[in-house]
């Protein structure tokens, strides 16, 4: 009788009471995996990011933050800690505790609050590896700058925030795996797939085949390579394979056999674009009538002949004559001399001449030029004009057209030559500081991508994308572990 | 052209004359096959269905279901590449072809897997010798001809037919809601298996008085666990449950903190203590507005009452099987639960513990409440039952009440003296029993009938 007026009064009770709902079971079940984190060695994976971390920075040091490669390099090895990170720290959460899970929520646990205390647990977790990750990395000498943040007042924290983020949205990927998967074993097979599917997928490091870029967009990897690139400001730095690549290729010789006509062709070549800058470089080409003189003179060649007795016997004014009118000294008398052409000069001695007893003057074997050279006082000549400025400014082009409407050269097109050069040799014509800030500048400009561009939309564009990455995959936990799994679970 | 190919592989799975002639006479093999398994020899003529229904004359039903799945994503993409194969040709598509194909490869790792499986299956089922396995790989429709034709191969069971209902007899009665204890009306639980509906448990009616102890019984398969979760709401049947008048379907959400489930595994986290796990319950399973020192007095009491108060420190993997088996059941206690449901508590413990903890139940049931358990060693501490429940599969594997009782009525009705030999009684030949479940399920609907 007792046991029917109390069954009875249970049964009216019932209707009045009232259990706790989602927020307080969040935090009930916080507080069950803070003390997990403690008793069930979850605290382990604050220690392996720290070796991880720095594993990774032991690659990436050399050239993080300071060339294009290192970039994209510590950009990928970051993204991939950071996805490693997150999704082993929840990969076996759920799936090891399924049956508890079954009977907690025959007992009136929410599956939502069940999340959501993962979701709260795992953002601690993420946090604190995230800032042991990047406090590893500069304390074993990863430039990354402490100051000049993108976001907030420091580069490190900004990459802090990211490596979060990242690591965040990749365990909630864990998480859902966890939720799907029935058994641990079942956890850790899906996982390497995953894993090998997100850096693949990564679209940085690989060249992705066109029909399967489409996929990256829906990669945490490959938002995490491009937030990591742009906060490393990847655009703007230079790129230095080409270089480094030339530099270690020093001591190769380059070269081989070539005919006149190959190079004539390569000058002549009008559709030839670089030719055109080339072209217009203009070249200065202006010495002193001293200086030529000079080089004349110290010349043992010019000595030599200087010293060398005339065989004619002619007169100076048939040499003039001569060289004034003979067809073999056509392309002498149209030298310019900046001033005049030596023609004209040649012409205005013979004036000067004119009506001379010199011009009448025999010049025979007891003859050199030089005494040729002094009788016409040649020497007091340049000494006046030792300082006129002779030559001029022309451009690279002039001088290919000069070569290549040259009929002398042009008749040795089929006359062979060979070129052997180094490439050392090869940097040091051009200049080695030219060349290599040439290279450098052009390949990184050959290189810049538009998602890697260094500005504030970007970066928060990609962390909105982790955290809709990471509430899409908590919600879908949610969804398989209330209605899809429920028979089963 | 093409259309002669896509025909080829909907009917034959193949589009060479060779493959096809082997096609028909695994067809024609599987008519017979089918025939002697009590399958619709029809359903030979399906492409995919064909090989399920052949894993089910093999007994090997649930690798029938993977292998139908994998049969066609492999039909479907030979199909995709039967048509691209042209554009190829055209210099289109290849890219498509070519993952078509790498995952037309990994699929035939998994067919190839469960072909054998399912081969396995079918040369036990017919006792025949292990070399017909290299027959059934390489030319299936050789064996298969001669094991359908030949009448020297016979199978050893028929192929369970999942859509048959159970035994025809159903007592057809209702027991009438009562405002206190429980009252069960369950017309039947299904279960949807590969597109089929699977008839677990059926007809089962029944009354159990507040602080009544019952024993569930049943042979292996008999759906008692089924029935637990039916009667406690988690798992819903086509049925009307009432406790105390509340109708536990309708009204889950309130009356699921009036009904405990203990599992029969110690499903708690071990590296939780044995205090905070049990202060964890209260807190879910206790009223909101429950204040904080009582809530702490019932835990403190739950302790007391189950003798967990000297460990309250320890980690709850440090227990013993006994402790263990206390504090799973104290989790659900601490809500008060009118009905408290036990899976096989006393498993692994050794009879002393078994019968202490048998006798808290019984203590527990005195304060009023429902108390129903499974166990597998009854008559040890049959004396602390009040009522039996007897579960039986019936001849078509469907889960059906043979018996709800008092223990002496249960006695009584199956001439028997202990609950083994109850149980004996009503199990299958096959499982070593004397297979006369259909009997007493009938005549126990005809009891209740009348």
């Amino acid at each position: 009788m007792r046991n029917k007026q109390e069954a009875g009064i249970q049964s009216e009770r019932l209707v009045h009471i009232r259990h706790r709902g989602r927020g307080p079971q969040v935090i009930i079940y916080l507080g069950k995996l803070l003390r997990m984190f403690l008793y069930q060695n979850d605290w382990k994976v604050l220690p392996m990011a720290a070796i991880i971390a720095a594993l990774v920075s032991m690659v990436i040091k050399k050239d993080f933050f300071l060339t294009m490669e290192g970039e994209l390099k510590g950009a990928f090895a970051l993204a991939c800690v950071a996805i490693w990170n997150g999704c082993f720290n929840s990969i076996q959460v759920i799936c090891r505790e399924r049956n508890i899970l079954k009977r907690e929520h025959r007992a009136g646990l929410h599956i939502s609050s069940y999340i959501a205390a993962h979701m709260i647990y795992q953002a601690l977790l993420c946090l604190v590896q995230s800032g042991i990750t990047i406090y590893v990395l500069i304390i074993m000498g990863v430039k990354i700058p402490l100051s000049d943040g993108l976001i907030t007042f420091s580069t490190a924290l900004d990459l802090t925030i990211t490596v979060f983020l990242v690591s965040f949205a990749s365990d909630m990927l864990s998480l859902l795996i966890s939720a799907i998967a029935h058994s641990t074993t079942t956890a850790m097979t899906i996982m390497p797939f995953v894993l090998i599917f997100q850096l693949v997928f990564s679209g940085g490091i690989f060249n992705l085949p066109a029909w399967s870029e489409e996929i990256s967009h829906y990669t945490i990897s490959s938002y995490g390579l491009k937030c990591f690139a742009a906060q490393s400001d990847y655009n703007n730095s230079p790129m230095v394979t080409l270089w480094n690549t030339l530099v270690k290729m020093k001591g190769s010789e380059i070269g081989g056999t070539y005919t006149v006509g190959q190079v004539l062709n390569l000058l002549e070549d009008k559709d030839n674009h670089m030719m055109d800058e080339l072209r217009s470089r203009e070249i200065n080409a202006t010495f002193t009538v001293g200086e030529l003189w000079d080089v004349l003179t110290s010349s043992q060649t010019v000595i030599g002949l200087l010293e060398k007795p005339i065989d004619a016997s002619m007169t100076v004014g048939e040499i003039l004559a001569s060289l004034r009118t003979d067809a073999n000294f056509a392309s002498f008398r149209e030298l310019n001399l900046g001033f005049a052409t030596v023609g004209e000069l040649l012409n205005s001695l013979d004036e000067e001449l004119e009506g001379s007893d010199l011009k009448d003057l025999e010049i025979g074997r007891d003859f050199t030029l030089r005494d040729v050279l002094d009788l016409l006082k040649v020497e007091d000549g340049v000494n006046t004009y030792r300082d006129t400025t002779l030559g001029r400014s022309f451009t690279l082009g002039e001088l290919i057209d000069a070569i290549i409407t040259n009929p002398d050269i042009q008749a040795r097109r089929d006359q062979p030559f060979t070129l052997k050069i180094t490439v050392g040799q090869l940097i040091d014509l051009v200049g080695e500081d030219n060349l290599r800030e040439y290279i450098q500048t052009k390949t990184a400009q050959i290189s810049h991508v538009d998602a890697y561009e260094k500005n504030v939309e970007n970066v928060v564009n990609y962390w909105l994308v982790f955290i809709l990455f990471a509430m899409i995959y908590a919600l879908l936990s949610v969804i398989v572990l209330e209605f899809i799994d429920k028979d089963r679970r | 052209m093409i259309a002669l190919k896509i025909l080829g592989i909907l009917l034959f799975d193949t589009t060479a004359w060779h493959g096809i002639a082997l096609a028909v006479l695994l067809i024609a093999g599987y008519w017979g096959m089918f025939k002697k398994s009590g399958v619709d020899p029809r359903w030979s003529l399906v492409p995919c269905v064909r090989d399920y229904m052949f894993s089910r004359c093999a007994g090997r039903e649930p690798e029938g279901r993977v292998l139908f799945i994998t049969n066609v994503i492999m039909l479907v993409m030979d199909l995709i590449l039967t048509i691209v194969d042209v554009q190829i040709e055209e210099g289109q598509a290849s890219n498509l072809a070519l993952a078509l194909s790498a995952l037309a490869f990994v699929l035939l790792i998994v067919r190839v897997v469960y072909h054998i499986r399912i081969c396995s299956g079918i040369i036990q089922m017919y006792h025949a010798k292990g070399w017909w396995m290299w027959l059934w790989l390489f030319i299936t429709g050789l064996p298969a001809v001669i094991w359908g034709f030949n009448p020297k191969y016979q199978p050893e069971i028929q192929a369970e037919d999942l859509t048959r209902m159970s035994l025809d007899t159903i007592s057809g009665v209702s027991v009438a809601g009562m405002k206190d204890g429980l009252t069960v009306n369950l017309e039947e639980r299904t279960a949807k298996e590969f597109f089929q509906k699977k008839y677990l448990l059926r007809d089962i009616h029944m009354y159990i008085k507040p602080g009544h102890m019952v024993l569930l019984l049943g042979g292996s398969g008999a759906g008692k666990t089924t029935f637990l979760n039916a009667v406690n709401g988690y798992e819903k049947a086509k049925a009307k449950v009432t406790l105390n008048g509340g109708d536990i379907y309708s009204e889950y959400k309130k009356m699921q903190y009036e009904i405990g489930f203990v599992p029969q595994q110690e499903l708690m986290r071990g590296k939780d203590t044995v205090y905070r796990t049990l202060t964890d319950a209260s807190r879910l399973r206790l009223p909101r507005d429950i204040s904080s020192k009582d809530r702490k007095a019932r835990v403190e009491e739950v302790m007391r009452i189950f003798g967990l108060t000297p460990v309250r420190g320890n980690l709850v993997e440090k227990l013993s099987g006994g402790q263990k088996k206390r504090l799973s059941i104290a989790l659900e206690f601490i809500s008060n639960p009118s009905l408290f449901i036990l899976d096989e508590p006393d498993s692994g413990l050794d009879g002393v513990m078994a019968r202490e903890l048998m006798e808290q139940l019984r203590m527990i049931a005195d304060q009023g409440k429902i108390i129903i358990v499974i166990t597998h060693t009854p008559d040890r501490v049959i004396d602390l039952f009040d009522d039996v429940i007897v579960l039986a599969k019936d001849s078509n594997r469907t889960g059906r009440l043979a018996f709800f009782g008092s223990i002496e009525e249960a006695r009584s009705f199956f001439g028997k003296q202990t609950m083994e030999q109850i149980v004996m009684t009503i199990n299958r030949q096959e499982e070593g029993g004397e297979g006369r479940a259909d009997e007493f399920i009938t005549k126990y609907a005809e009891v209740q009938h009348a």
